[in-house]
């Protein structure tokens, strides 16, 4: 791989006299370079578009883009982005998809993972049914902005994300405004439907909840672990069925107090 | 694409009958007399020229010509090195075997510096092989991926031809792009 980086002294030598030029893609056409950038992920793709004009020109290609986009794409621009799909550009989409994007009254968000373009999604608690949440002695809703830049540290956020498999790579930016804080309670239920189109994949479902009570002390978050009772009582069972018929079930122990943790993963 | 390439009226100036291609000749396989921009005359046989698109099409538009065949795009150091893709490709087609094809794919690209990758991208395009094309850009993409800014673009022997303001602003419609990632 040529590493000798400080070639300086050696340029005039190096090229047997006849052809001195270094290789030129000067000739060669921007769509050269977007065939090229098929082959790489979109972050890389961004990167090269800094090259110079002509990789810039090629990084705005709708063909490179549409391999980039989930085969749903047009869906998510109706539904999330409340758009035609025909009134941006592919890479546009890309871009706007790959922030975190409301929908369902704020109570779930879709992105894309930028690398792979594929679909995550996150449901709040808010989407999903929960014994006894409207009861202030069983549940508190805590403002998540209040204790922490970091919403995703707070306590007993219920969110599922459906990613897919391959990575296990998230945006920091999947947050809602609140989560729920449970006082006291003797068995609750969660549960909770989402409809949605996923193009044919393997997916992965994520419960995300974290057993103690989150403060911030001397600008450091900790977690509170003094009142969190019970759990190792009975397991907690976690199950998922799709709408064509697919089911996943496991049962476990929750101890692990001040992470936030994501028992089940199918 | 729309460049000089267009005018077959050039017979004059084959005034080299190269005494190396009169040898060869004595096989039965139909030979095609090809002219590179930096002057060099290769002579190819007519299966594995029909591999180029351009040069195909040439034909059909004249199809008794014995004219040679100019290519005022394609120098011949790149161009020896498609022929050289371009044999080992036809083999492929009177008996397919896909893995044994893949094998000889990467074995082609292993071997080539990143000068050859470089200098041939241009040249297939031209030619319109897309088999090759399809390889090269997986190479190039394969050799570029998670470099830096800096690295590619002496890769592509490229200078940066943005103005600080131009970069400002290309940060800008990028950003999405580089937020930070966490791990779930």
């Amino acid at each position: 791989m040529g590493s000798g980086s400080s070639g300086l002294a050696f340029e005039s030598e190096g090229g047997s006299g006849s052809s001195p030029s270094r290789p030129n893609l000067d000739d060669v056409p921007e769509s050269c370079v977007s065939s090229i950038f098929m082959y790489l992920d979109p972050p890389d793709i961004c990167k090269l578009a800094k090259l110079n004009k002509t990789f810039h020109g090629a990084s705005l290609a709708d063909f490179v883009w549409e391999t980039k986009l989930p085969s749903n794409y047009k869906f998510l621009v109706e539904k999330v982005l409340g758009q035609s799909p025909e009134s941006l550009s592919k890479k546009e989409i890309y871009a706007r998809l790959c922030r975190p994007n409301c929908f369902d009254d704020g109570t779930k968000q879709v992105w894309l993972d930028k690398s792979s373009g594929k679909i995550c999604v996150a449901v709040s608690y808010k989407a999903l049914r929960i014994t006894g949440i409207d009861d202030r002695r069983y549940w508190n809703h805590i403002s998540s902005e209040e204790s922490s830049d970091f919403p995703e540290d707070l306590a007993c956020m219920w969110i599922v994300k459906v990613a897919s498999m391959h990575s296990s790579m998230f945006l920091t930016t999947c947050r809602f405004s609140t989560i729920a804080y449970l006082q006291q309670i003797w068995w609750f239920e969660v549960g909770g439907e989402l409809e949605f189109e996923f193009p044919g994949g393997t997916y992965s479902l994520l419960f995300r909840l974290q057993l103690g009570k989150p403060s911030k002390k001397l600008g450091r978050r900790t977690c509170n672990g003094d009142r969190v009772h019970g759990w190792d009582i009975k397991p907690v069972r976690f199950q998922l069925s799709t709408s064509n018929g697919q089911q996943a079930s496991s049962e476990c122990y929750l101890h692990q107090q001040g992470n936030w943790g994501a028992p089940p993963r199918w | 694409m729309s460049s000089s390439a267009e005018n077959p009226t050039l017979t004059a100036e084959i005034t080299k009958p190269s005494t190396e291609i009169a040898t060869e000749t004595a096989q039965s396989a139909k030979k095609i007399t090809l002219k590179t921009s930096d002057d060099q005359i290769f002579e190819v046989e007519e299966s594995v020229a029909m591999e180029f698109a351009t040069v195909k099409s040439f034909f059909e538009d004249a199809p008794s010509s014995t004219d040679t065949v100019p290519l005022p795009n394609v120098p011949a150091k790149p161009f020896s090195q498609v022929i050289e893709f371009c044999k080992e490709q036809i083999k492929f087609k009177a008996n397919p075997d896909e893995t044994e094809k893949k094998r000889s794919n990467s074995e082609f690209v292993k071997e080539k510096t990143n000068e050859d990758l470089v200098e041939m991208i241009p040249v297939a395009n031209y030619l319109e092989i897309k088999d090759l094309l399809d390889v090269l850009n997986q190479a190039v993409a394969d050799r570029i991926q998670n470099r830096s800014v800096e690295y590619v673009r002496s890769f592509f022997g490229i200078d940066n031809d943005f103005t600080s303001e131009e970069e400002a602003l290309l940060r800008e419609e990028h950003a999405w792009a580089f937020e930070d990632v966490d791990e779930d």
